[in-house]
C-alpha cells in the first residue's frame, strides 16, 4: 500500500536530458517519491509498462514533444494496450501552453489528471500526490 | 467560415483601375457581347470621388475613349447602376428621362443600354457590367437575369483578387514578424551566452563543482537556442513568393557545398561520389541550402564506426524537361512510418546527444523544392541507408 502523502514509484518520460535532471532535483528535494524510472524515448517507457515483472507506477510525468513517439502517441498506445487507467495518474508536462486542439486531445485520455507547465515544482508534486491518494487509484496501477 | 473584414481594398489596390486588362474580365465582356449580339460591352468601375468611370474591360467603344479606357462621369450610364444598386434597363436613351441629355449617347454611341451592378470584396457596388446597342432595343426579363449572372462572375473575380491580396498581405506580415522576432531573440541570446561564459570563467578554479556543471548545461542550451534562431531565420528566407530565378551551375554549387563540409568529410572519413551535374534554372541561394542540407544529413546520420559513403546521382527525365537529383547514403536509415514526419517543422527522430539539430532542415528542403515547382521524396528503411530524390523542372517561367 502506498503511504498517504507519498508516491511509491514515478516514471519520467522526456527526451531532454536537462529537463530530466531538473525533475530529479525537484523530486529529490521534495522527499515525496520513492523510486524514479527515467525514459528518454516513449517506446522504452511503453516497454517498461509491458514488462510483467515490474511493479506498477503511481504517476507518469509525460513530455508531449518527443522524437519518434510523441506524448500523444504514447497515451494512445498505453490506453489501447493497458486500458484507460493504465497508471495512477499521468501528468502532462508542457513546454508552452498548448493550443486548444491539443488540450482537448490530452483531456480525452482518462489517465491524464493534471497538466503543468515546465519547470516542474514541488507544488506540482504535492498536487499530484493529492490527486493520487485522494482518488485511491495509486494502488491500482497497471491492470493485469 | 467567416471572412475577416480584411478586404476593404480600393479599386486602385485591387488593380481594377489604371491597370492592364485581365482575361477574367475580358472573357466576360466577350461572352456578353456574343450572347446579346451587342456591338459593345463594358466592365466599368465608377469612381465618384475622381469624377470618372474606368473601363477594366471594354469592347466596341470608339476612340478616344477606347485608348483612354475612361470617360468623365458626365458620359457614364453605369453610374446610375451603382447609385440604384440594381439593373438599369434603357430601350432608347434618346427618350430616357434620366439620360436623354447625356453626352455619353453621342460619345460612346449608346442608344440601348442594359447594365447590372458588380460588387467589391466587401459587397458594395463598385461599377457595372453592361451591354450597349446602337439601335433601340427591348430588353427582356431573361436578358436582365442573364446579364446579372455574368455580373456575378465579375464580382467573384474581384472577390478572388481581394482574397489573394489579403492572403498575400497576411503571409508577408507573418514572414516579417517571424524575421523580426528571430532578430529580436538573437540579441538577448548572444548576451546570455556572453554572461554564462563569464560565469564559467569565474568558476574555472572549481571545475568539478555542481555549479560549473549547471553552467555548462546552460551554455549548451543557449548555444542550441542560437542554432534554432538561425534556422528559423533561414526558413523565413524561403517562404517568400517572388523568387528570382537564374541559371544555376549545379556542379559548381555542389563543389562549394563540399568545400563547406570539408571538416565533416575529413573527420568522418567519408567517401563521396558526385557525377557531372548540369545547369538548371532556380534560385541559387535556395538550391544551395537544399543540397547542403541533403548532403550534410547524409554525412550526419551515419552508422557508428562505419565511414559514410555518399552518392549523388543525376539524370534527365521527360525529354530533358525534368531533372532528377538524388543523394544516397549508407547511414542509419529511416523507418517507413517516419517518412512523412521528417518533413514536418521541428521534427526530430533522435535524442540530441545522438543526432543534434533543430528539425528544420528537411522542412526547409521541402519548401525550397516546392518553390521550384518540384517534388522531394525519400526511400529508406532502418539500417539500410537513405536516398532523398529531388525532381526539378529544368527550365522555369
Amino acid at each position: 500500500m502506498t503511504a498517504i502523502g507519498t508516491l511509491r514509484a514515478v516514471m519520467l518520460v522526456d527526451d531532454e536530458e536537462i529537463d530530466q535532471m531538473m525533475y530529479r532535483r525537484v523530486i529529490a528535494r521534495s522527499g515525496l517519491v520513492g523510486k524514479v524510472y527515467s525514459f528518454r524515448y516513449a517506446e522504452q517507457a511503453l516497454d517498461f509498462l509491458r514488462d510483467p515483472s515490474q511493479a506498477p507506477v503511481d504517476v507518469i510525468f509525460l513530455d508531449i514533444n518527443m522524437p519518434r513517439m510523441s506524448g500523444f502517441d504514447f497515451l494512445e498506445r498505453a490506453t489501447a494496450e493497458f486500458g484507460a487507467e493504465f497508471a495512477g495518474a499521468v501528468v502532462v508536462m508542457l513546454t508552452t501552453s498548448m493550443d486548444p486542439h491539443d488540450f482537448e486531445r490530452a483531456k480525452s485520455f482518462a489517465a491524464v489528471k493534471l497538466y503543468v507547465n515546465k519547470p516542474l515544482t514541488i507544488e506540482h508534486l504535492r498536487q499530484v500526490v493529492e490527486i493520487v491518494s485522494g482518488s485511491g487509484s495509486a494502488a491500482r496501477g497497471r491492470p493485469d | 467560415m467567416e471572412t475577416l473584414p480584411l478586404c476593404h481594398y480600393s479599386p486602385t489596390a485591387l488593380g481594377l483601375v489604371d491597370a492592364p486588362a485581365e482575361p477574367a474580365f475580358d472573357n466576360v465582356t466577350a461572352l456578353a457581347a456574343n450572347m446579346f449580339a451587342a456591338p459593345a460591352s463594358l466592365v466599368s468601375i465608377v469612381e465618384f470621388d475622381r469624377g470618372r468611370q474606368y473601363f477594366k474591360s471594354l469592347r466596341g467603344i470608339p476612340e478616344p475613349w477606347a485608348s483612354q479606357r475612361q470617360t468623365p462621369l458626365s458620359h457614364s450610364f453605369c453610374q446610375h447602376v451603382v447609385q440604384r444598386h440594381g439593373p438599369l434597363v434603357v430601350e432608347n436613351a434618346h427618350e430616357h428621362p434620366l439620360l436623354r441629355n447625356s453626352p455619353g449617347i453621342a460619345a460612346l454611341g449608346i442608344t440601348a443600354y442594359l447594365g447590372v451592378p458588380i460588387h467589391g470584396p466587401a459587397g458594395h457596388p463598385v461599377g457595372a457590367l453592361c451591354v450597349i446597342d446602337r439601335r433601340p432595343r427591348v430588353w427582356s426579363e431573361t436578358d436582365v437575369a442573364t446579364l446579372e449572372q455574368l455580373g456575378t462572375c465579375v464580382s467573384d473575380a474581384i472577390h478572388l483578387k481581394g482574397e489573394i491580396m489579403a492572403g498575400e498581405a497576411l503571409r508577408a506580415e507573418q514572414q516579417e514578424f517571424t524575421y523580426a522576432l528571430s532578430h529580436e531573440l538573437k540579441g538577448p541570446t548572444n548576451t546570455l551566452h556572453l554572461l554564462l561564459n563569464e560565469m564559467v570563467a569565474l568558476h574555472s578554479g572549481e571545475p568539478d563543482g555542481e555549479c560549473a556543471e549547471l553552467l555548462g548545461l546552460g551554455l549548451e542550451t543557449i548555444t542550441r537556442m542560437g542554432g534554432v534562431i538561425d534556422d528559423v531565420l533561414s526558413y523565413t528566407q524561403v517562404i517568400g513568393r517572388n523568387l528570382a530565378f537564374e541559371q544555376v551551375d549545379l556542379a559548381r554549387l555542389v563543389r562549394e557545398i563540399l568545400d563547406d563540409l570539408k571538416g565533416d568529410i575529413l573527420r568522418t572519413g567519408a567517401e563521396l561520389h558526385v557525377p557531372d551535374l548540369p545547369v538548371c534554372d532556380g534560385n541559387r541561394m535556395q538550391l544551395r541550402m537544399l543540397f547542403q542540407n541533403l548532403i550534410a544529413n547524409a554525412l550526419k546520420f551515419r552508422r557508428k564506426r562505419v565511414a559514410p559513403v555518399v552518392t549523388v546521382a543525376c539524370d534527365l527525365l521527360a525529354n530533358g524537361d525534368q531533372l532528377r537529383v538524388s543523394v544516397r547514403d549508407n547511414g542509419i536509415g529511416i523507418a517507413p512510418e517516419n517518412h512523412r514526419k521528417i518533413f514536418h517543422l521541428f521534427t526530430r527522430l533522435h535524442l540530441r546527444e545522438e543526432y543534434g539539430g533543430t528539425g528544420l532542415g528537411l522542412s526547409l528542403c521541402k519548401r525550397i523544392v516546392s518553390n521550384h515547382g518540384g517534388e522531394i521524396s525519400v526511400r529508406s528503411a532502418l539500417g539500410q541507408g537513405s536516398e532523398f530524390t529531388v525532381l526539378l523542372p529544368r527550365t522555369l517561367g
